[in-house]
């Protein structure tokens, strides 16, 4: 083996390791809590959009407060990002979803989408669909429109 | 139509204010002014100190609200009542919030009780663990968990499951002014703090993580801001005023950077996202307020110069440094729920912005059409009642209306009482029934108060006291003129057989809100109409209670059991008011219409503080509806004697020793009528509401009970608190990688991160040099090493100085330097700071022994 292919090798050894090292290191997020499973059960929380692909997922389990965490509610908050001049279809058509999973969906709040709420078997919950045009509210590979849909426990 | 009814006919009352409404404003010596303060921790007063109110609320005094609404004094009677609390999210608004959740046990003295045992309840109520301190907006749900029995007795675990009532309960169309934040948690800005900003928990991937969650649900929280203000709306006047306050930026320095990670090789840039993030946040809520402002309505005042006020006193996130001139609260602070909020010259700044906003404040409005009311009947079921309620129920909705009329915001509840079934032996008996929740519709009371029944029984005690209890469980408005008319023809059962009610108990709870007044119409008066023209005849309103009026011979006047109901009546600013069955629905009318026509009294506070502080009691919200204002009274403890009158409105108060109770303020205007507020009152130990036995720092006041290390002593009272003084492996911010530039030779050594090194001396003649290293920090310590190198020798001395604390630190020096210094020679000496954040800075100094005298 010649002294190129050796560095190739040692390279990827690395790399090798340290992704070994990355994958241990990494710590997994514990059960959710039955606030935060059921918001994740809902139909509403496994709705995709159409032409939609999920590029982020916020999941925050009921926190009681402490040291540096203020007490809050389960939140569980997708964004998809959405075909360029799909925005207004998507967002009826998750709303069309919510309510077909039975979400009372109150009237559209102008084009930024709609809120609605629904009793689960762990309380009252309350959901937001919401049409993002703004690009700096979004992450830098995200381009708009994009698409939330936010599920907050009660 | 009994005295009072033909002397406050309704119909002449109207148009005395019809008259009044057109007499000139200075008829009147303010307008009443109802603020309600809705929100999240920046509404509620984080970081202004003197807190009170529920538990983890941090409710102040001192915030930016109160700060503002002093400056209106002249020319509002401000009632202001605080209804944000620290951790608020929008939903938080419109429905109720769960806190927390404790178990507690209480020992029963008997082997073989069950977890239902009311004993075992009754050992908890007395101990108070799960009693709300504010009962107008805390709720404890209690649950019986499960009993263990152990010998000489049972011990019963309860669960205690604390909550709020929604804030919006406090809004309605008595309301002028809404003030509030809100917004900042559902985009978690508790998360960004510290992974952006502490020290020990930041790191730029986090940081980036959090801050592009906010990002994205800032759309989100646009629209639910949308629906929170629309409902807010909808319950207000449309010449009320919602003051929506922006948030300041969270960042100083817009360069400020994170970095470390995976390979050290990630960087973050903290200072310009997070303000760009805040930005969006503006445009999110100004669009959410342009909309509503274009539906009409009450106005929405976006108070969005907030960032522009702020630009320069933000906290620097920066582990170098600390912004001097900061408005907000660093991590400077023994209660973290402060740290990252405004801090005293913020809430006083933000306050100054508002009174530069003259559009906040409606258009001034007449007092006597200002008035709201809550009315709770309370009414007296037994068979012996069927004419007085009969003359209730046909005049109900008549009554209902009128009263709506002569105020801008009435609500009526009925409850019924008549005995125990134990007692009377009969199943359908019960101490109390609340029959109808407050409701402003007057069908609807009507139809409540047609559908009484009447039980059995004749005119023996009755459950009174239940009744009462029942009325007071209601959910009463604060700032509001509360009543609740008792409609009896029989004395209570004073104490109270199984419930335990005393008159005591019935007039605390009345206190507790502010107060109810309790009005007592007594239709088992049987001696003919009474006298208007007799003074002393109870009936009379401003007669309130006359006690042992010897003309009166009603039926409980003949009864030892009248005394309770006096003593209640009395000590809420109540009357008892003999009648005539038929005439019963005269007499509620006339009642009100007195009560109407009373100042209206507002004590201010709640007060917290602690034992030895003088503590300002404010009646400014107070004010005449007839005639103007002339005396304050207050009673300071809740007895029903008044130890301070005045005629000013405010006074200043020492407490001497420990008080948990109310204070009440009467206030008397100029043709002797009264009115009577209460405010909670406590003063403590140490000036906050944690109950010594449980507090872990009960010599200073600490509300959020922090403690980092777990150690069961607060970080207030904690020398090592343990909070971290570094950060994770690997993660630093560009200020350490751009120190200070050294000092030039001759000044102290000023190099980093919270570490000052003075100028070095000379002492023991040359033996020995000192220097004294202070730590700037405000919690933990500070760390590192000091180096001196002289004539090529280097020497290294370690120091760890607790915050805010200095330390000398000595280093004996070398022969050679000793014998130099000793022939009088200049020596450099060059001194090297480090700490432990890796930060170096030094300075070089030319020292010498200098000479004796």
């Amino acid at each position: 083996m010649g002294a190129g292919r050796r560095r190739w090798a040692a390279a990827g050894a690395a790399v090798l390791a340290a992704g070994v090292l990355l994958a241990v290191a990494v710590p997994r997020d514990g059960d959710p809590g039955p606030q935060l499973r059921s918001l994740r059960e809902d139909p509403l929380g496994r709705y995709v959009p159409p032409g939609g692909r999920l590029v982020r997922t916020d999941a925050n389990d009921k926190e009681s407060g402490g040291m540096f965490t203020k007490p809050s509610p389960a939140t569980f908050r997708r964004l998809f990002a959405i075909p360029p001049d799909a925005g207004p279809a998507a967002m009826q058509d998750a709303v069309d979803a919510a309510r077909a999973s039975g979400w009372t969906v109150g009237a559209p709040l102008g084009d930024l989408g709609s809120t609605g709420r629904k009793r689960l078997s762990t309380g009252e919950a309350t959901m937001a669909v919401a049409l993002i045009t703004d690009a700096r509210a979004l992450p830098d590979d995200v381009p708009a429109p994009a698409l939330t849909i936010g599920l907050e426990h009660n | 139509m009994a005295g009072a009814a033909r002397k406050y006919p309704l119909a002449v009352v109207l148009g005395a204010f019809a008259l009044a409404a057109v007499l000139p404003a200075a008829a009147q010596a303010a307008s009443p002014l109802n603020v309600v303060q809705l929100g999240d921790s920046y509404s509620a007063g984080n970081g202004a100190g003197d807190y009170f109110g529920p538990k983890d609320c941090f409710r102040s005094s001192s915030n930016w609200a109160s700060r503002y609404l002093s400056t209106l004094a002249a020319t509002y009677n401000v009632a202001y009542v605080n209804r944000a609390c620290s951790g608020g999210v929008i939903k938080h608004l419109t429905e109720r919030r769960s806190m927390d959740e404790q178990f507690v046990n209480v020992f029963v003295p008997d082997e073989f009780v069950d977890k239902d045992d009311p004993g075992a309840r009754q050992a908890l109520d007395d101990r108070g663990d799960c009693t709300p301190n504010y009962r107008d907006d805390e709720e404890y749900s209690v649950t019986p968990d499960y009993a263990s029995h152990e010998s000489g007795g049972t011990l019963v675990t309860f669960r205690c499951a604390r909550s709020l009532g929604a804030q919006i309960d406090a809004v309605g169309t008595s309301t002028d002014v809404v003030l509030l934040t809100i917004g900042g948690n559902d985009v978690k800005f508790s998360d960004i703090v510290k992974q952006c900003f502490v020290i020990g928990a930041r790191d730029p991937g986090s940081c980036r993580d959090k801050v592009t969650a906010g990002q994205v649900g800032i759309a989100e929280v646009g629209l639910r801001t949308e629906e929170v203000l629309r409902t807010l709306k909808a319950r207000m006047r449309p010449d009320a005023r919602i003051v929506l306050a922006a948030y300041p930026y969270l960042e100083k320095d817009p360069d400020y950077e994170l970095r470390g990670g995976f390979l050290f090789l990630d960087t973050y840039a903290v200072g310009r996202e997070v303000r760009e993030f805040g930005d969006l946040g503006d445009q999110s809520q100004r669009q959410a307020v342009d909309t509503l402002n274009a539906e009409g309505g009450a106005r929405v005042i976006f108070v969005d110069e907030v960032k522009s006020h702020f630009a320069g006193h933000e906290p620097d996130g920066r582990v170098c440094c600390r912004n001097d001139a900061r408005w907000i609260h660093e991590f400077d602070s023994f209660e973290p729920m402060e740290w990252y909020h405004y801090n005293s010259t913020g809430h006083a700044e933000l306050a100054g912005l508002l009174a530069r906003r003259p559009e906040i404040l409606p258009p001034g409005r007449d007092v006597v059409a200002g008035g709201a009311v809550d009315i709770a009947f309370v009414i007296d079921t037994t068979g012996s009642m069927g004419g007085s309620i009969d003359s209730v129920k046909a005049a109900a909705v008549g009554l209902v209306n009128d009263v709506s009329v002569r105020t801008s915001a009435a609500r009526f509840a009925l409850v019924d009482y008549r005995d125990f079934p134990s007692r009377t032996g009969d199943p359908e008996d019960y101490p109390a029934k609340l029959d109808l929740d407050f409701t402003s519709d007057a069908t609807t009371v009507g139809s409540a108060i047609n559908g009484l029944s009447l039980g059995y029984g004749g005119d023996g005690p009755e459950t009174m006291f239940s009744g009462l209890n029942t009325a007071f469980d209601l959910t009463w408005r604060p700032g509001v003129r509360k009543l609740a008319i008792v409609l009896a023809d029989a004395p209570p059962l004073s104490p109270e057989p199984i419930t335990g009610l005393t008159v005591e108990d019935i007039v605390q709870r009345s206190l507790s809100i502010d107060p109810v007044e309790v009005h007592v119409i007594d239709v088992g008066y049987a001696a003919g109409p009474d006298d208007p023209d007799d003074p002393d005849d109870p009936g009379d309103p401003g007669d309130p209670g006359d006690p042992g009026d010897p003309g009166d011979d009603d039926t409980m006047a003949t009864s030892l059991a009248l005394d309770p109901v006096r003593e209640i009546a009395s000590r809420t600013n109540g009357a008892v008011h003999p009648s005539s069955p038929d005439e019963a629905a005269a007499e509620i009318a006339a009642t009100i219409d007195a009560s109407l026509d009373q100042p209206f009294a507002w004590a201010g506070g709640p007060y917290v503080g602690k034992v030895g502080d003088t503590i300002t009691l404010d009646g400014r919200g107070s004010y005449g509806v007839t005639s103007d204002l002339v005396t304050w009274e207050w009673d300071l403890d809740g007895d029903g004697t008044y130890e301070i009158e005045s005629d000013e409105a405010t006074v200043s108060h020492t407490f001497g020793e420990r008080y948990d109770g109310v204070v009440a303020l009467r206030v008397t205007d100029a043709q002797g009528t009264t009115g009577l507020g209460t405010a909670i009152t406590r003063i403590t130990t140490d000036g906050d509401e944690i109950a010594d036995a449980t507090d872990n720092c009960p010599s200073v006041s600490n509300p959020d009970q922090a403690d980092f290390d777990e150690d069961h002593v607060g970080d207030a009272c904690d020398p090592t608190a343990g909070y971290d003084t570094q950060d994770k492996p690997g993660v630093y911010d560009n200020s350490v990688v751009a120190p200070a530039p050294a000092a030039p030779g001759g000044s102290p050594v000023r190099p980093v991160a919270d570490v000052r090194v003075g100028r070095p001396k000379l002492v023991r003649r040359g033996s020995r040099l000192r220097l004294k290293v202070t730590c700037l920090r405000s919690l933990g310590s500070c760390a590192g090493t000091v180096r001196i190198k002289v004539g090529g020798r280097k020497l290294v001395r370690r120091y760890t100085v607790r915050a805010h604390a200095t330390k000398a630190v000595t280093f004996k020096l070398p022969r050679t330097t000793r014998a130099r210094l000793a022939r009088g020679r200049r020596l450099a000496f060059r001194v090297t700071a480090t700490t432990r954040e890796g930060i170096t800075a030094s300075s070089t100094v030319k020292l010498r022994v200098p000479r004796r005298r």
